[in-house]
C-alpha cells in the first residue's frame, strides 16, 4: 500500500509535525508569553516547556478559577465579572476547535501521539495487547474525563482561590499532567522532574505526577491511550463536540451487526460506534476523531470523516482490503520474535475465516 | 509597610557615591588589576528595595526580608511594592526613561525625594533606563520591570531589542513572563556597543549577598552567566536577592561608557525539590505498571473466533 494513501500514516506525520512545532515552536513562534498562538490550544501543548509554541487552554482556566473565581467567591465580588477572562479563554479556544474539533486530540495532541508512539514500541518488542478492554472496564473508565475536568480544572481551583483548600492546589491538573514532563524532558529540561516535599499538598502533587508519568509509559506498552481515557481535555472537547466542523457520521447497513471491526479498530474502546445504528453522527464523547474505524469498516460509505457536511475520508472495500493486508505486513516487523509475531506470518487464507478473525491486523 | 498606590510606583534616587555597590563584596585577591574595580565603587544601577524601610538612604538597602514573610514585597518584584533606587546620579543630571512595550517612552520627573513612575495601562515588561554623564563618562542603569494592564499586543522581544545605550546589556532572553532569574541556572547576555558585538569583553557581576565574579563574553558577544546560591538558607522560594552586570567601554576618542543591568534572583529549585526522588516515583510507576500489566490483560475482551 502506498504509505501516502494510508491513513493511519499521514496522521502519524501529521503528529510528527504537530509535535515537533508544539514542543519546539518557540523557534518560530518567539520566546515570550505573549508571542505563543492562542494561550488556548485545544491540545496539551504546555506552558512549562520553556520552547512550547502555544499554552493549553487548561493553564488559563485554572489559572482564573484560582485567581478570579475563587478570589470573587471569597471576598463577595460579582462572579459573572470574574467568569469573563474564563469566557474569553473559552471563546479563543473555541475559535480553534471548531475547525478540528475532536481531532486536535487525534491528530494534534503531543501526549496523544507520545501514547500512540508507546503502543508501537509495547508492539514492536512483542508485548502482549490489550486489543479492546471489557465493556465493563470501559465504562468504569468513562467517567473520569468528566472527574478530571470538574475536580482538577475547575473544582479545586476555584477552592484554593477561595481559601478553602490549600494555595498550592490552585493548578491541581497541571502539576499531575504527564504533558508537563514529556514536553519538558522532550526538550532537554528535567527541571519538572521533581518531588517537592516542602508541603503536603505539593508533596501529593508532585509524587502523583511523576508516579503517573511512569504509570501511562508502562500501561501504555500494553494498553492504547491510557491516559487519554482520563484527559481532562477529552471532556471539554466533548462538551463542545457539536460545534465542531469535523464529523464522524455513519451510515449504518445490516451487515453491521456481523462485523464489528469499527469498534474493535478504536483505540477509546467505543463500541458504540458498531452497536449505534440510529444516530448518524456518531462522534461520540470519548471519539477523537483518529479514522480508524473509518478505514478497518469494510463496507462502503458505512463510516465517514466529514468536513463541513462534505466527505474527506470514506470507509470502502478497496481501501480495507490493501489496508488491512498493509497493517498485517506492518504488525510482522518486531524487534523481538514473539509467538503473535509467529501468527502473524500465517497465510492470509488462514486469517480469513470470518469477521471476527479479519479483524487481525486492525490493532497495532 | 505603607499601603502601595495602586496607580504609582515611587521610583526614589539616592546617591549611593559613598557606598559599595555590593555590601562584603571584594575583588578577587588574586585577580590583580581588575578593569571593572571601578564599577564596585561607582555603580549606576538602579537597585530594588522593599519600599517604605529602607529606602532614601545610602548604600544598598538591606534587600532580603525576613524568611516566611507572606507580606514581603519580595515576593511581587517590580510590583508598587518595590522601591527602586538609583545610585551614583544626581539627581540634576540624571535622565530616567520608562519605555512601554509598545515602545512608547515616557521621560521620569525628578525630584529629591524620588519621582512617581506611570503607569502605562499595559501589561508585560518595561524597561527603566537612567543616563548621566559624569566626568566624562557615560553612565546607564538599566532594568526590566513589569506592570499589569491590559495586553499590550507587543512581545517584551521588542523593547528588548530596543537600544538602550551605545554600550548595551542585552538579556537574551528575559525570564519568559511569570519566570525570573534563579540561581544555580544559566542565562545569557549579549553585550553590545553600537549595536554590535562586543567580543572578549569583561564583564562584572555581582550580588547584594556578596558574591562577584568577572565573566567574559564570547566571540559573539554573549555572556554565559550562573547566580550562585548565595541567599540566606532559610530564605524562601519568594525572597529574591538584588544581582548586577556591569560593562565598561571606551571609545577610540577616549570617552568611557560604564553601563550596568539590576535583575532580581531567587533560590534555586533544587532547594526544596527533589530530582532522585522524582526519579524514583517516575521508576515506581513504571514498575507498578508493568505489575498490572496481568490485570490489564484480564481486563481485556476475549478474542472471539468465529467457525471457518
Amino acid at each position: 500500500m502506498n504509505p501516502l494513501k494510508n491513513l493511519s500514516v499521514l496522521r502519524k506525520l501529521t503528529q510528527l509535525a504537530s509535535f515537533v512545532f508544539l514542543v519546539y515552536g518557540s523557534i518560530w513562534v518567539g520566546f515570550y508569553g505573549a508571542d505563543k498562538l492562542s494561550h488556548a490550544f485545544p491540545a496539551l501543548t504546555c506552558a512549562y516547556d520553556a520552547q512550547t509554541a502555544d499554552y493549553c487552554v487548561l493553564v488559563p482556566i485554572q489559572h482564573q478559577m484560582a485567581h478570579r473565581v475563587g478570589t470573587a467567591v471569597s471576598t463577595g465580588n460579582d462572579v459573572l465579572k470574574a467568569l469573563l477572562p474564563t469566557a474569553l479563554s473559552l471563546g479563543t479556544f473555541l475559535l480553534l476547535f471548531v475547525f478540528l474539533n475532536k481531532a486536535f486530540c487525534g491528530w494534534i495532541c503531543p501526549l496523544g501521539f507520545f501514547q500512540e508512539i508507546t503502543h508501537l514500541l509495547g508492539q514492536k518488542l512483542g508485548l502482549k495487547q490489550v486489543e479492546t478492554l471489557k465493556d465493563g472496564s470501559v465504562d468504569r473508565l468513562r467517567p473520569w474525563k468528566w472527574v478530571t475536568l470538574g475536580v482538577l480544572v475547575f473544582g479545586l481551583p476555584v477552592l484554593a482561590g477561595a481559601g478553602v483548600v490549600a494555595h498550592d492546589l490552585g493548578n491541581p491538573f497541571c502539576d499531575i499532567c504527564p504533558s508537563r514532563l514529556l514536553t519538558t524532558l522532550a526538550s532537554g529540561d528535567t527541571s519538572q522532574l521533581f518531588i517537592d516535599p516542602t508541603t503536603p499538598a505539593k508533596l501529593i502533587l508532585s509524587m502523583t505526577g511523576t508516579f503517573l508519568f511512569g504509570l501511562m509509559i508502562a500501561l501504555g506498552l500494553t494498553l492504547r491511550q491510557p491516559f487519554c481515557r482520563v484527559c481532562p481535555m477529552l471532556g471539554l472537547h466533548a462538551v463542545f463536540r457539536k460545534l465542531g466542523f469535523a464529523r464522524l457520521i455513519k451510515n449504518g447497513s445490516a451487515r453491521c451487526d456481523k462485523c464489528g471491526l469499527c469498534a474493535k479498530a478504536c483505540p477509546m474502546d467505543i463500541r458504540e460506534i458498531h452497536t449505534d445504528m440510529t444516530r448518524r453522527d456518531v462522534t461520540f464523547p470519548d471519539c477523537t476523531l483518529c479514522g480508524r474505524c473509518v478505514e478497518f469498516c469494510p463496507d462502503s460509505d458505512v463510516l465517514q470523516l466529514r468536513y463541513l457536511g462534505l466527505p474527506l475520508f470514506r470507509s470502502s472495500p478497496a481501501y480495507f482490503k490493501t489496508r488491512k493486508k498493509a497493517q498485517g505486513e506492518w504488525e510482522a516487523i518486531r524487534f523481538i520474535p514473539s509467538p503473535t509475531a509467529q501468527a502473524a506470518k500465517r497465510p492470509p487464507a488462514q486469517e480469513q475465516t470470518g469477521a471476527q478473525t479479519q479483524a487481525k491486523g486492525v490493532e497495532e | 509597610m505603607p499601603k502601595p498606590n495602586p496607580h504609582l510606583t515611587v521610583l526614589s534616587l539616592v546617591l549611593l557615591l559613598s557606598a559599595p555597590l555590593a555590601q562584603g563584596a571584594t575583588p578577587s585577591a588574586n585577580a590583580g588589576p581588575n578593569p571593572l574595580d571601578g564599577l564596585l565603587w561607582h555603580p549606576p544601577v538602579l537597585s530594588a528595595a522593599p519600599r517604605g524601610g529602607e529606602g532614601h538612604t545610602h548604600g544598598p538597602a538591606n534587600q532580603t526580608p525576613r524568611p516566611g514573610d507572606p507580606a514581603s514585597p519580595r515576593d511581587k518584584p517590580h510590583t508598587p511594592g518595590w522601591q527602586l533606587t538609583l545610585g551614583d546620579a544626581p539627581a540634576s543630571q540624571a535622565r530616567v526613561t520608562l519605555i512601554a512595550p509598545d515602545l512608547s517612552e515616557k521621560d521620569i520627573p525628578l525630584a529629591p525625594d524620588g519621582i512617581r513612575l506611570p503607569r502605562t495601562g499595559m501589561d508585560n515588561y518595561h524597561a527603566l533606563i537612567a543616563h548621566w554623564r559624569e566626568d566624562g563618562r557615560v553612565l546607564t542603569a538599566i532594568r526590566y520591570l513589569s506592570q499589569n494592564g491590559k495586553p499590550s499586543g507587543h512581545s517584551p522581544a521588542e523593547v528588548i531589542a530596543r537600544p538602550k545605550a551605545r554600550l548595551d546589556i542585552v538579556p537574551d532572553p528575559l525570564p519568559r513572563e511569570h519566570w525570573r532569574y534563579q540561581a544555580e541556572r544559566s542565562e545569557h547576555f549579549r553585550l553590545l556597543f553600537d549595536g554590535k558585538p562586543l567580543a572578549d569583553t569583561p564583564v562584572l557581576f555581582v550580588t547584594d549577598q556578596g558574591s562577584h565574579q568577572t565573566l567574559r563574553s564570547d566571540p559573539q558577544g554573549r555572556v554565559k552567566l550562573t547566580p550562585p546560591d548565595d541567599l540566606p538558607a532559610d530564605a524562601s522560594r519568594r525572597q529574591a536577592g538584588e544581582m548586577r552586570l556591569g560593562v565598561r567601554w571606551q571609545t577610540p576618542d577616549g570617552e568611557e561608557h560604564i553601563t550596568q543591568l539590576s535583575a532580581a534572583y531567587y533560590p534555586p529549585a533544587s532547594r526544596w525539590q527533589s530530582l532522585p526522588l522524582g526519579l524514583l516515583a517516575l521508576l515506581i510507576g513504571l514498575g507498578l505498571g508493568l505489575l498490572v500489566r496481568p490485570g490489564l490483560l484480564a481486563a481485556a475482551r476475549p478474542t472471539r473466533r468465529q467457525p471457518a
